[in-house]
């Protein structure tokens, strides 16, 4: 096989993808575009339901009011910040939680001596749900933002972890039996050979932490913050301003759509390896 | 050995420099492992081998005859139940890279292009980058992979990512090359032209290789001495010098005698092998 003829085919190959994607493009966003009929149905059926007065509309603000809510907020400027205090919490604690997780997730996925002593510690402590937490938080952190970065922190660790460990964990011996074999060191064994190796576990790990993280933050802004998402709908409870209470419900699965798209995205672009022709 | 030119004077020299030093001594080494059962096996039985710097050794036998295992003890991964192994007088303390191994099914890591794979083997010399590169490429060339530097594993067929494996085993200029199985999963016609190169390569370099194989004809055609295992316990059963000269050209493989009778010695001995093994 000679290197033109690898070339050219790939090339043609490349070529003829590219001409069939432009073809298709519009049947295949409509062929997309059935999956989201359900989401678009629900708040049709909610709007007919509160105008035909089968629901109360008090306890139920129909989504163009919902809607208007949005809006309100988005023109007063509030929305924003409490949605970039959210956001940039999430940052915080989720950039710790992946240093730690990941960093704790290799050590212990190769040291099977250290992880047996450890893994015990961290599956008891695992299964305390965040909100379990909140309290102690208060108590050490105060209200505010440090909580809130414990707690999400706490939250995104253990996906990011335990996935991290597992990947670590099933790297192929033989991989292991060559870096020893050539004699690699340390450094150059994680950069090259359990980074990249692990890094699918990784990423997937990431995308159920950020989740996560995003739920703490919610979950911490309810009770032990006095801006963000969470503290606007349980102000917004106090003042019985239903609408807001949902507004901002919607606003919060909004962006923990993206973040979950984005993490996706990151994910099939890092792990993708080069397919057998 | 025989000598690639047919001066006395050449020969005389070569047999100087390559056979009067030796690389391994494996001395009275048995290799004892616990089964599923925690029952120990013996793996190995009295081992004893001399491998002469610059030599081509080949070592064949049925599977469980333990010769993966000798191979794991010359690079490093195991340690002798008793008995030692020896490099150049040193007892072998652990894997280096001084004896690189040509892993069965290659083993290249897949994330990494052909290039880094090769550059891997470099990783414990401290290299500048435009050293490192001149040294991959040089290998890159050697292995008749130019323009497939940036290319990933998956996209090489069989034969192609042997040669990486063989260019990542040589780039650290090893005393030693090490190989299991290494032509086992491609067919027959690469495998015939992959046995050609790596003698051409052997020739060129001088490095002491070991090879494991089930196959007959790539032992006799590539080697100085066959060493012939039984198994139960494994063991050396005889060890058969190939006294044909050099270069060796493919056509031996069809027309020398002394070739094919080599070829049938060998396989007359692993068919008692064999057979001994059935009847266990």
């Amino acid at each position: 096989m000679s290197v033109l003829q690898v070339g050219g085919y790939s090339q043609d190959r490349e070529s003829a993808e590219r001409n069939v994607g432009r073809t298709r493009s519009a049947a295949f966003v409509l062929s997309k575009a059935r999956y989201y009929v359900p989401l678009m149905m629900l708040p049709i059926l909610w709007e007919f339901a509160v105008r035909s007065g089968l629901v109360n509309g008090n306890l139920f603000p129909p989504p163009s009011t919902i809607a208007a809510a949005i809006m309100d907020l988005a023109r007063a400027g509030t929305l924003w910040r409490d949605v970039s205090a959210s956001i940039l919490r999430v940052v915080v604690g989720f950039s710790v939680a992946t240093i730690a997780g990941v960093g704790f997730g290799l050590l212990l996925g190769r040291l099977p001596v250290l992880s047996r002593y450890v893994i015990p510690l961290i599956e008891v402590v695992r299964p305390i749900s965040v909100i379990a937490w909140i309290p102690i938080a208060i108590l050490w952190f105060g209200l505010g933002d440090r909580p809130a970065w414990f707690l999400i922190s706490l939250g995104a660790f253990f996906p990011i972890f335990t996935s991290t460990y597992d990947g670590a964990r099933s790297l192929a011996d033989v991989y292991v039996r060559v870096a020893r074999c050539f004699g690699a060191p340390r450094s150059l064994f994680i950069r090259q050979v359990l980074l990249p190796a692990t890094l699918p576990h990784i990423l997937t790990g990431m995308r159920i932490g950020l989740g996560t993280g995003w739920t703490c933050v919610i979950a911490a802004e309810l009770v032990s913050a006095t801006s963000g998402l969470g503290y606007m709908i349980q102000l917004a409870r106090t003042t019985i301003e239903t609408e807001k209470v949902l507004a901002g419900m919607m606003v919060i699965g909004l962006i923990g759509f993206v973040m979950n798209s984005l993490m996706l995205l990151v994910e099939r672009k890092l792990s993708v390896r080069p397919a057998a022709d | 050995m025989k000598a690639l030119s047919p001066s006395p004077v050449d020969n005389a020299w070569l047999v100087h420099c390559c056979m009067s030093r030796l690389m391994f001594s494996v001395r009275g080494v048995s290799k004892h492992f616990e089964n599923r059962d925690r029952k120990p096996f013996s793996a190995l039985q009295e081992i004893d081998l001399d491998i002469q710097a610059g030599e081509f050794l080949s070592i064949i036998g049925p599977s469980g005859c333990g010769k993966t295992t000798l191979l794991n003890l010359v690079a490093g991964f195991i340690k002798p139940t008793t008995g030692v192994v020896l490099k150049e007088g040193v007892e072998i303390s652990g894997p280096g890279p001084d004896r690189t191994m040509m892993f069965q099914d290659y083993a290249l890591f897949p994330w990494l292009t052909v290039a880094d794979n090769i550059a891997f083997g470099l990783g414990a010399q401290k290299l500048r980058r435009k050293e490192r590169d001149a040294r991959v490429n040089h290998f890159i060339s050697l292995v008749g992979l130019d323009g497939f530097d940036k290319a990933y594993p998956a996209q090489l067929s069989g034969g192609m990512r042997q040669r990486v494996s063989i260019a990542r085993a040589l780039a650290p200029d090893p005393d030693v090359v090490l190989m299991d199985e290494p032509f086992a999963a491609l067919d027959s016609l690469t495998r015939d032209r992959l046995q050609e190169e790596l003698l051409a390569i052997w020739s060129r370099t001088r490095k002491t290789f070991l090879l494991i194989t089930h196959n007959v004809e790539e032992a006799v055609f590539l080697s100085d001495r066959v060493i012939v295992m039984e198994s139960r316990p494994g063991r050396i059963r005889s060890v058969i010098d190939v006294a044909i000269p050099r270069p060796r050209f493919p056509e031996i493989r069809v027309r020398d005698p002394l070739f094919l009778n080599l070829k049938h010695e060998v396989l007359d001995l692993l068919g008692g092998v064999t057979r001994a093994a059935e009847r266990h």
